[in-house]
């Protein structure tokens, strides 16, 4: 092998000495021309060039030196390597001398090579680098703009991904505790749970190879389950289904007489000086003889519905309660898929496509095995969504992003209504759906499925993002754009087959409680509260909004960096696509009622198409981080931010009243006279529809979509430490604020029709519709319905929280948290006493546990292969090998209880009513357990046309606290270095935990005391076994 | 025992045995005079040694898709340090993100490397998991070629929702209320991360890792812990920057731990994992624990 040396000239020397670019020049023939900065070259330093060349025949060395300061002395060629002994001090060019602070060390090196001998072991290790990195391709190509990529190809060239399926079996489980107290052997539970998920390049043989450029993942996924629930329930005795009262009782055990309703007269003894009471009553009833109802006076729709109502099969008690307890079992059965695909445009732009689907069928459990199965009905799932994400990063300093995405929601229960007309077959007239109706009684389970059970609604969302991150000056700038458009097609029938709700004032003495019964008054047919939907068109709900953000940071200091920004957006009001909307307008005048306050309709009368205005928010926030010491070793982060909720589009046919109907006839005094008698069956409609009169909601419920600028407003402060401790620890102690107005509430806590809780004064008089209607605002309509859009509840939630982190990096993990946390609102629960003055009801959120622990922690077991030195047979290696353990432990402390009066005798004004305390008596047990969990002798029904005294939620009374334990443990077996098999037992609850049932919370009053009150009833949760096995490859 | 001795001793150990050369990093205090080495409990002396004066190798390797303030940080802390630790640390620089490929082989100009690094764009899709194994493998055969010292130093940003590899378990059937396959949501990671380290278990030059943005996440923490389980593996350290202004601390601290390691040259017997044990009169001694030879076929 010879070289050949040519001209030297300074100014460049050998660069990348055997790059591709090299052996690409001598394969066309073509001189190669491959050059480089010498730099700073002294004079009589010898450096050493180091070729490595496929044809060293063909290599020439030619040497530039601007200046002629350099000359070419001597050149050694070896097999394969040519080795060039030059005038001057520079080394290989690789270990070229142009950083600061290496020029000093040059020139006090006269000769390099021959001073320092670990060069030349750097020259070694370097060919070897290229070396491989060329066999690799993982070199950039000469003047390649982003040599990265076209070196991906090199490094993504196979499929990988996971076939896993998942089994759950009964057989593996706990009987859950619910099931054992009840005498059940077996809770029904067969699970499998499949799919798959491949990633790669895309490659279609003979037409595409995306290697470097287009990679897609896709994921299957499907389950086939069924599942046993477990209820217990009240339902009538035996006796009672036939007419028979003589074993009723009330909730202290007590007889209970059932009142002839058609024997109502006036008691001429009544004395209107002093309260209705048993011994001063205004009307008289009589007893049923023998508490028995003659049959010949049972409704005949009342009667033909108990047919479907099942008897009791259980005994739990007290007092005939808690008699009837089923273990059906429901079915799911979902398959979907999501594919993701990527592709390089160019060496800045990327696009992200992604696809999803699922399609799934809930077949809930028949609670009932009757066609009056009063659980949820069977639903049909769709669910899609497509996204579409391009990046171009045209500067290192600017990246945009924009994204569309598109995404659909179907729930569906029509599709799998039953057949037939079961109100036909009842013979209940007057109603337009032919599902079973829903009829409700006080104190028993319900026949009839429950409101908006029959839906068919399709959620649309579409959304355009933009987003242009630039960095300036050492800041970077975030500026986000994005506009969004909501749709909902919804049709939600409350109840397509009316609604009939039965109390037993109509059975007991008027005025008088702990008499009567619900379920007698439904076999007598009346109803004191009736409700039929007329929906004919589904509503196609719209609503548009814009979202601009913009945000940087800005490091202060060495140890300080402020970040802010800003998010400036507006909200579209609600509109429909027909423009089939109304709304309650306080202004408007109602000629039929020749008062203000009636029915607007969109798009008529000069109005525009929406009700509401476009709503404008600006959410400013601040934060700092700041680390006070000099090793780095605490970090203080604080913000302030103000975070403003847009009012979303909900689903159903709230404010298209007009459009759609409901049917809400009133009784003029539910003690006397039912609004609906069922044989009777429900009054038509007056118009058919659309009925656009202002008055079409008189003397019923009426939407109103409050037209008001006001959303919810959310201000946040937060203060973090975060320390490291010794042993791996890390420390982080948090406190957050948060104050919140404005949140929407629904129209029964607004309560803006409301009659003034001083009416209670009139007592028994607010039994009389006629009197009661004059003291309310709008007297002409019922309630105001608001669909939780009233923007007009608060709370306040204070949080500190601890977390304890061990991460050791030789396989365990874990982290400890704890948090101490309040919340007082003036809204949670089923409703507040005063809506006028929610001040009183400002108390402990309910369903919020104030103490919260969890535990999660991961172990791969110190054994086996790269872990522990030896482990004799490679079998045994193998089987000690790669066990994790991971799981969780959550402890949540109980939130407060709710106490509620068992009877409730004000009128129908104060829907939500408290009860009263007694002076002098601890609520608190020594040991509270399901026998006793607090003291119900602390507390009273108050008296009738009364408040209650007791705060919403009890300030100290807690309910039982909730514990669990997961497991989960893996054993992974490798296949080869691609593959390996897992191997997973998931156990949930493995120590079998029961969790006891909340209280019973309702009172009563000194004469009828609950006598569950303060008792639990059982216990729920049991340990279910989940075996996996994942192959991945 | 210390995790970073900027002065560490030069030490010359070998363990002389028929079999493969094997390298390690050893961070110690005490001259190599005064080291015992014992491999499976059996004294063992090193065949060469590459002290803390030797020349070092520095892979860097940038995976950065997501936070260009934070890599910027990282980038001027690096040149910064890297100019303070003179001539005989040759810097070369390597992008993860989309798939591995070399900016720049490993040069001494400070000048060139500043531009290779700032070169790499923040975008892509992070691909620590996907590379470490072969920048494992190219920094190990780079190592065993010559007597000199050689680590490498990931600096990342990515998060592990920004992978192609679906590692997240994302809900596929959203009306699947019963599904607890994904209570466990760790587990793909967790086995991602075993597949690599399995790839790392004869690895011979350290690997050091700053993520420059550390996440709180359960999935995120699980991630991290594989990353600091892929720095025990090969005698590194893995260190997470909360905030902007921890960046230029943890790249000296890493850079120091990295200036200040020596390379052990042992024959050993390449008949399974050799459990190592480096121990000094007075100082510790950091080093790994277990040796194992290259598979043949890696």
């Amino acid at each position: 092998m010879t070289g050949r040396i040519g001209s030297c000239a300074c100014g460049s020397i050998f660069e990348r000495l055997s790059d591709d670019g090299w052996r690409r020049g001598l394969a066309r023939g073509a001189p190669p021309c491959v050059s480089a900065s010498l730099g700073s070259l002294g004079r009589g330093a010898w450096p050493i060039v180091v070729l490595e060349a496929t044809d060293p025949q063909r290599m020439s060395v030619r040497l530039n030196a601007a200046g002629g300061a350099l000359t070419c002395r001597r050149v050694l060629v070896v097999p394969v390597v040519l080795v060039a002994l030059l005038g001057g001090d520079a080394p290989a060019q690789e270990t070229g001398d142009a950083g600061a602070g290496a020029g000093s060390a040059t020139r006090a090196a006269a000769n390099p090579a021959a001073e320092d001998p670990g060069l030349e072991q750097v020259r070694l290790a370097l060919r070897t680098f290229r070396r491989i990195t060329r066999e690799a391709n993982l070199l950039p190509e000469s003047g390649a703009a982003r040599p990265e990529l076209a070196a991906a190809a090199g490094s993504a060239l196979s499929w990988h991904g996971r076939v896993f399926e998942y089994f759950r079996n009964d057989v593996l489980d706990a009987v859950p505790h619910e099931v054992v107290q009840r005498g059940g052997e077996r809770n029904l539970r067969r699970r499998n749970q499949f799919g798959f998920t491949v990633n790669g390049p895309v490659l279609i043989p003979g037409l595409y190879s995306g290697r470097g450029k287009s990679f897609f993942t896709f994921s299957y996924e499907g389950t086939r389950e069924r599942v046993g629930r477990s209820y217990l329930y009240t339902v009538p005795t035996l006796p009672q289904r036939t007419a028979d009262f003589s074993d009723l009782v009330n909730r202290a055990g007590r007889p209970l007489t059932v009142y002839d309703p058609a024997s109502t007269r006036r008691n001429a003894a009544f004395d209107r000086s002093r309260k209705v009471s048993a011994a001063n009553l205004e009307y008289r009833r009589d007893p049923f003889p023998g508490n028995r109802i003659p049959l010949t006076r049972l409704d005949s729709v009342a009667t033909a519905a108990i047919r479907h109502y099942p008897g009791p099969n259980a005994e739990v008690g007290p007092f005939l309660r808690n008699n009837y307890w089923t273990n059906p079992s429901e079915r799911s059965t979902p398959d979907g898929f999501i594919l993701r695909l990527d592709h390089s445009l160019g060496a800045v732009q990327k696009v992200d496509v992604s696809a999803s689907a699922s399609d799934g069928l809930s077949d809930t459990p028949d609670l009932f095995p009757t066609v009056a199965n009063p659980g949820r009905p069977d639903r049909v799932f769709q669910d899609r969504a497509v996204t579409v994400t391009d990046t171009v990063t045209p500067t290192p300093n600017l990246t945009y992003r924009g994204q569309f995405r598109a995404g659909l929601k179907v729930v569906d229960t029509l599709a799998l209504a039953p057949g037939g007309d079961l109100p036909a077959d009842l013979g209940l007239r007057g109603v337009g759906g032919t599902v079973f109706p829903a009829l409700r009684f006080r104190g028993y389970v319900g026949l009839g499925a429950s409101s908006q059970s029959y839906l068919r609604n399709a959620f649309a969302d579409y959304s355009l993002d933009n987003q242009f991150t630039v960095r300036r000056g050492g800041q970077t700038w975030t500026f986000v754009s994005e506009a969004e458009l909501d749709h909902r097609n919804t049709l939600e029938l409350r109840y397509p087959s009316g609604s009939f709700s039965f109390d037993d004032r109509m059975t007991g003495l008027p005025g008088v409680t702990n008499t009567g019964d619900g379920f007698a008054t439904f076999l007598l047919g009346a109803a004191w509260r009736a409700e039929s939907t007329d929906q004919v068109h589904p509503a196609y709900l719209r609503r548009s909004s814009f979202e601009n953000a913009l945000s940087s940071q800005w490091q202060v200091s060495p140890n300080l960096t402020l970040s802010y920004g800003v998010t400036v957006a507006a909200s579209g009001p609600r509109t429909e696509a027909h423009d089939r909307q109304s709304t309650f307008d306080p202004n408007a005048v109602n000629p039929a009622a020749a008062a203000k306050g009636a029915l607007v309709f969109a798009g008529r009368d000069g109005r525009r198409r929406a009700f509401q205005p476009y709503r404008v928010r600006a959410e400013p926030r601040v934060g700092v981080s700041w680390s006070p010491t000099a090793e780095r070793d605490a970090v203080v982060r604080g913000s302030v931010s103000r975070y403003v909720s847009p009012v979303g589009l909900r689903s159903g046919p709230f404010a298209t009243q007009g459009f759609s109907g409901v049917r809400y006839p009133v009784s003029p005094n539910r003690q006397l006279v039912p609004a609906v008698k069922l044989d009777q069956g429900f009054p038509p409609l007056p118009y058919p529809l659309p009925d656009l009169r202002p008055g079409f909601a008189n003397n019923a419920n009426v939407d109103m979509i409050p037209q008001t600028g006001a959303q919810p407003t959310y201000t946040y402060f937060s203060l973090e430490l975060e320390h490291k401790l010794p042993k791996g620890l890390v420390l982080r102690a948090r406190g957050r604020t948060i104050r919140a107005r404005d949140l929407l509430i629904g129209g029964h806590i607004a309560g803006l029709n409301n009659v003034p809780v001083e009416a209670l004064a009139h007592r028994d008089r607010l039994n009389e519709e006629g009197f009661r209607r004059a003291l309310r605002p709008f007297p002409h309509v019922q309630q105001i319905q608001m669909n939780y859009q009233y923007p007009a509840g608060k709370y306040r939630y204070d949080e500190g929280r601890v977390e304890v982190q061990k991460r050791t990096g030789d396989g365990l993990s874990l982290n400890m948290d704890y948090r101490f946390r309040k919340r007082w609102d003036d809204y949670s629960g089923p409703g507040i006493q005063d809506p006028s003055d929610r001040g009183t009801a400002w108390a402990l959120g309910r369903g919020l546990s104030p103490q919260r622990f969890a535990l999660t922690y991961t172990y791969e077991l110190p054994f086996g292969r790269g872990r522990s030195a030896r482990w004799g047979s490679a079998l045994l290696a193998k089987l000690v090998s790669d066990w994790s353990v991971s799981g969780y432990t959550t402890w949540l402390s109980g939130d407060p209880v709710v106490l509620e009066p068992l009877f409730n005798n004000t009128g129908g004004i104060v829907p939500y009513l408290r009860v009263d305390a007694v002076p002098g008596t601890d609520p608190h047990v020594a040991e509270p357990g399901p026998e006793g969990w607090f003291n119900p002798q602390a507390f009273v029904d108050p008296p009738d046309f009364a408040l209650g005294g007791v705060p919403r939620t009890h300030p100290t009374l807690r309910n039982p606290d909730y514990r669990n334990h997961d497991v989960a443990i893996t054993k992974r077996v490798v296949v080869s270095q691609e593959q390996s098999v897992e191997i997973i037992v998931e156990s949930f609850n493995f120590v079998n935990q029961g969790n006891w049932n909340n209280p019973d919370g309702e009172i009563g009053p000194d004469r009828a005391r609950n006598a569950n009150a303060g008792k639990i009833i059982g216990s729920r949760g049991g340990r279910v076994l989940q075996l996996g096995l994942r192959y991945n490859f | 025992m210390r995790l970073s001795i900027p002065a560490a001793a030069a030490l010359a150990l070998a363990v002389t045995a028929s079999g493969e050369v094997l390298k390690t990093p050893v961070w110690a205090d005490a001259p190599p005079s005064d080291l015992d080495v014992e491999i499976n409990g059996q004294l063992a002396a090193p065949v060469a040694v590459s002290d803390s004066d030797s020349h070092l190798i520095l892979l860097l390797v940038l995976d950065a898709v997501s936070r260009p303030d934070r890599v910027d940080a990282a980038r001027e802390a690096v040149i910064s340090k890297l100019t303070e630790l003179g001539r005989k640390v040759h810097a070369g620089v390597l992008s993860a993100q989309d798939g591995l490929s070399v900016v720049q082989p490993p040069i001494r100009s400070r000048k060139r490397l500043r531009e290779k690094l700032e070169s790499v764009d923040v975008r892509g899709v992070p691909g620590l998991l996907d590379v470490v194994g072969q920048v494992s493998r190219l920094a190990d055969e780079t190592l065993g070629a010559a007597d000199i010292r050689l680590a490498v130093l990931f600096l990342t940003d990515g998060q592990i929702e920004d992978y192609r590899g679906d590692y997240t378990l994302p809900v596929v059937n959203p009306s699947d209320s019963r599904d607890l396959s994904r209570r466990f949501r760790g587990q793909l990671i967790r086995e991602r991360i075993r597949s690599v380290a399995g790839s790392l278990e004869s690895s011979q030059a350290p690997i050091f890792f700053l993520h420059l943005v550390r996440r709180y996440d359960d999935l995120n923490e699980v991630y991290q812990n594989g990353i600091s389980e892929f720095a025990r593996m090969t005698g590194g350290l893995a260190l997470f920057a909360r905030a902007v202004q921890d960046v230029p601390v943890m790249v000296e601290q890493l850079l120091d731990e990295i200036a200040a390691h020596a390379v052990l040259s042992l024959e050993v017997a390449c008949d399974g994992p050799l459990r190592l044990e480096v121990m000094a009169d007075d100082a510790g001694a950091r080093h790994k624990e277990l040796l194992r030879c290259p598979r043949p076929d890696s």
